[in-house]
């Protein structure tokens, strides 16, 4: 990832606003991002040292240096260094320090003919082993391979890395995020929990989306930049969403100045589209087969809510069942003789039910209790949590007045098993 | 009922309302999470005022124990270690003490856990300190002893960190331990070290220094984070009694007319960008203006690479190697440490007299060799950068060559205590070498503003 010295921005009006990528600016950069790659990829073989002087040897103005840097930092990224000496330099280090203080001591110090006498038992000249002395210094390290990138690929993994680089010094985002598949929004709160930040939700009237204020705990005593690199790592899945804008308040430069950032954007091209767990992929599959067989009232789809009751959390739900007739159904029904009023009554009972299913796996025990509570504390739909039996709870956590079931399966779930408590609820 | 939990360095209070009197004051409503917040070095704060109000609750946040054992080798204290001990327990124990290198601070810190027997957390700065105080406590209290940072996250009832990881992962540990010792304190008033004091609910604090004052003023945080300076000694009181005697001598090397000529070249370009723009490096701010500034043209790159040739020239003038040498053979039977201000010049100074480098990218188990010889004298001497600065054990050495540094009071008060630890009738000598006419001398004379060298 770069850092807040590679990121090209400047101040406006109290705004930290990075540097317009306009069309002379881009061919430059990808000028030189393109001679960095070429020169790492001739470079295989050399030293790091080596390799950063052939670097050194590109002409760049002083207003270029940052770029520069930048672009030169996600082409180390991609090099593998080594060390690569047939002798252990830390042995080597050690042999050769202890001769030369035994020497001092004896008054026979001569720097010359010790190395010569320490390479002669490893076959090696006093030059060679003067080279080694050091050669796991990271200077020293050779260049093995280079992962090859063209310019336009660099290039776009800079722009990129400037948003993130400035969130490094971030102390709250607003985020604001639409997105016409679920799946991102799950994403996008798994990360936000698996980076431990604080956040407040609010969905977004009319066209829909979410937008989120994200944090950590000690923002509100104090304003730290503590949570900058856990906001950075959360950016790949804002950017996963259709549409994303971010609005922060980041400490910058030496005096870390507090200043507004901003960022919008559509999808990442290169975000990679997240999928379901196996495991609620084929319980979706099997629901959905359930249905269309007759075997069950109840039809699946990927769910796209958020489920948020403040102080107590909120969970994703990965599955909606909504309950329809099923065909055969609606066919006896058809057959009976009713008057209007109970055809009326009948259609009413008939409604569509919607219940989440959230899959809690087998990963995190206390999650279960959090469920517990926020079905004690009210639920505008039914849900139903599935956790393994390897979280050791007892269905009965959750009691039977509640809108909620806990389901606790063994190995796989079980399609039969999930309708059972459709039906109950 | 109230009860108190440990939340990622926060300390979350449940069961009040918003705008419930009992509140302490040192809680915020926090509506993302629905409960009171205040940050975990209230703690003992809030715990106090609860009692004294009478008001029951729940304590969830604590979650450190009570050390079974104290003590199980039990050396007899100085009584400058007795007094600063009942100094620091009379400010309930939160508080700092300052005392020479050398002069055993850590044995302090070692009677006040067997004092409190609380789960510690020891705070050091460097990995070296790390493995250190891991023998030591290891040693002293014949348990197993938790190391996190460098590689290991191992968590024990006693357990030393440094202050890198401290701040990483407070936000895990800080219900862990009662008493959190900060092995030289005037690192933590930083931003991110501060909040890892602030992140960790201990009740008792001791904090441990040859040299609180920093250059930027803010050693009164150490009082918000840790308490105040409880006890205070200082090396010219202690020398020759509990500390080595010591003599520093300065000594002036020549530059070569080629050296000169290339010297006053170099500083003439830098000087005359420093002019052209204004810059005044006396200033709180000159460092940072001419980093700033230095990299929008290309006279500016002219005048940084100028920058550097001079200084380097300086600190690492060819007479002054060659004097290194001479000191390395007259105190071939001494112990040595050479101390300089940067990597390239330690390690040419490794090649060259082939002496062990210790720098930060010196592996821990290379450091930890490399030192145990100096201890048992199969080497004689070693050169470093700034690893070895601060708080590293070296009883035996007796000799310091200062080849370059900074101007800061601290890192030379701190180099000198590298040599004073008393052994027998040790005699202590620290050499500064400095080359003359060059910006060097009015380095020195800002590094040597302390009674130590007076």
């Amino acid at each position: 990832m770069l850092s807040t010295d590679h990121v090209l921005a400047f101040r406006r009006s109290g705004e930290l606003k990075l540097r317009k990528v306009d069309a002379k600016f881009r061919a430059r950069a990808a000028e030189l991002a393109g001679r960095y790659a070429e020169l790492a990829e001739r470079s295989v073989g050399e030293t790091r040292r080596e390799v950063l002087q052939a670097f050194d040897s590109v002409p760049v103005q002083a207003r270029e240096q940052r770029l520069a840097e930048g672009l030169r930092k996600l082409v180390l990224d991609r090099c593998d260094f080594e060390v690569q000496t047939e002798l252990d330099p830390i042995a080597l280090r050690a042999e050769v320090f202890a001769a030369a203080a035994l020497a001092r001591r004896e008054r026979r110090f001569d720097r010359e003919s010790l190395l010569a006498s320490i390479g002669e038992a490893h076959e090696v000249s006093g030059e060679e082993v003067e080279r080694l002395l050091y050669a796991d210094l990271k200077s020293a390290h050779r260049l093995l391979d280079f992962a090859s990138a063209s310019a336009e690929h660099l290039l776009r993994d800079w722009e990129r890395q400037q948003v993130q680089a400035v969130l490094l010094r971030a102390e709250s985002v607003t985020v604001t995020v639409k997105s016409a598949d679920p799946r991102v929004y799950r994403a996008l709160f798994r990360a936000m929990k698996f980076r431990r930040l604080l956040y407040t939700v609010q969905k977004l009237p009319g066209a829909g989306g979410y937008r989120f204020v994200v944090d950590g705990p000690f923002s509100l005593l104090q304003s730290v930049t503590k949570y900058g690199l856990q906001l950075a790592f959360v950016l790949p899945a804002i950017r996963a969403c259709d549409q994303w804008s971010l609005d922060a308040t980041v400490r910058w430069g030496t005096k870390r100045t507090r200043l507004r950032f901003q960022a919008e954007g559509g999808r990442d091209d290169e975000a990679e589209p997240p999928a379901l767990p196996d495991e609620v992929e084929k319980l979706r599959a099997k629901m959905a087969e359930r249905h269309e067989s007759g075997k069950s009232a109840w039809s699946c789809e990927v769910a796209d809510a958020i489920v948020s009751l403040p102080g107590i959390g909120e969970c994703v739900p990965d599955l909606v069942f909504t309950r329809t007739e099923p065909p055969k159904k609606k066919k006896k029904v058809a057959k009976k003789k009713t008057t209007k009023k109970a055809a009326k009554k009948k259609t009413t009972k008939a409604a569509p039910k919607q219940v989440f299913l959230e899959v809690l796996g087998y990963w995190n025990r206390d999650a279960v209790f959090k469920r517990v509570e926020l079905a004690e504390a009210g639920l505008e739909t039914p849900m139903i949590f599935a956790a393994s039996s390897r979280l050791r709870v007892s269905e009965k956590v959750i009691k039977d007045d509640l809108p909620a079931r806990l389901y606790v399966y063994k190995g796989v779930m079980s399609a039969k098993a999930i309708q059972d408590r459709l039906d109950e609820l | 009922m109230i009860t108190l939990r440990f939340r990622q360095g926060t300390l979350e209070v449940h069961g009040l309302e918003p705008q419930d009197p009992r509140v302490p004051p040192e809680c915020r409503w926090d509506a993302r999470s629905a409960c009171h917040r205040a940050a975990a070095i209230d703690y003992a704060a809030i715990v106090l005022r609860l009692h004294q109000a009478k008001e029951p609750y729940e304590d969830e946040a604590r979650d450190y124990a009570t050390l079974d054992g104290g003590l199980v080798i039990r050396r007899t204290p100085r009584p400058y270690q007795k007094a600063a001990l009942a100094a620091w327990r009379k400010r309930r124990g939160r508080g700092v003490v300052v005392l020479p290198t050398g002069a055993g601070k850590s044995h302090v810190a070692m009677m006040a856990i067997d004092a409190m027997r609380r789960a510690t957390l020891v705070v050091a700065p460097t990995l070296d300190l790390v493995r250190q105080w891991h023998g030591n406590l290891q040693q002293a209290f014949g348990c197993e002893v938790g190391v996190v940072g460098g590689g290991e996250h191992r968590v024990e009832d006693l357990t030393v960190t440094t202050y890198d990881s401290a701040y990483i992962h407070m936000e895990h540990l800080g219900a862990r331990f009662g008493l959190v010792v900060f092995d030289e304190v005037h690192h933590l008033p930083g931003e991110s070290y501060a909040l890892a004091a602030k992140s960790c609910l201990a009740p008792y604090r001791l904090g441990l220094t040859a040299t609180p004052e920093r250059e930027d003023g803010r050693e009164a945080i150490i009082d918000e984070l840790v308490g105040p300076i409880v006890y205070r000694e200082e090396i010219v009181a202690m020398s020759g009694d509990y500390l080595a005697d010591y003599e520093t001598v300065r000594v002036e090397v020549e530059f070569s007319p080629e050296e000169r000529r290339r010297y006053e070249e170099a500083r003439a370009i830098y000087l005359a960008f420093l002019r052209s723009q204004g810059i005044r490096m006396g200033s709180r701010s000159g460092w940072t203006d001419f980093i700033q500034r230095s990299a929008r043209t290309e006279e500016g790159r002219r005048a940084m690479a100028a920058y550097r040739e001079q200084k380097q020239l300086a600190f690492a003038a060819p007479a002054k190697l060659e004097y290194v040498g001479a000191l390395l053979e007259e105190h071939r039977d001494d112990r040595t440490i050479v101390f300089t201000s940067d990597n390239a010049t330690c390690y040419a100074i490794s090649r060259r007299f082939l002496i062990p480098a210790i720098t930060h990218q010196t592996k821990i188990t290379e450091r930890s060799h490399i030192l145990s010889s100096l201890a048992e004298g199969s080497v004689r001497a070693v050169v470093t950068s700034k690893v070895l600065n601060e708080g590293v054990d070296v009883p035996d050495a007796n000799v310091a060559i200062v080849v370059s540094g900074s101007g800061s009071v601290r890192e030379h008060v701190q180099r000198l205590g590298r040599i004073l630890r008393k052994v027998g009738d040790k005699r202590a000598t620290l050499y500064e070498l400095i080359t003359a006419g060059t910006g060097e001398a009015f380095t020195s004379e800002r590094r040597r503003d302390h009674s130590a060298y007076r």
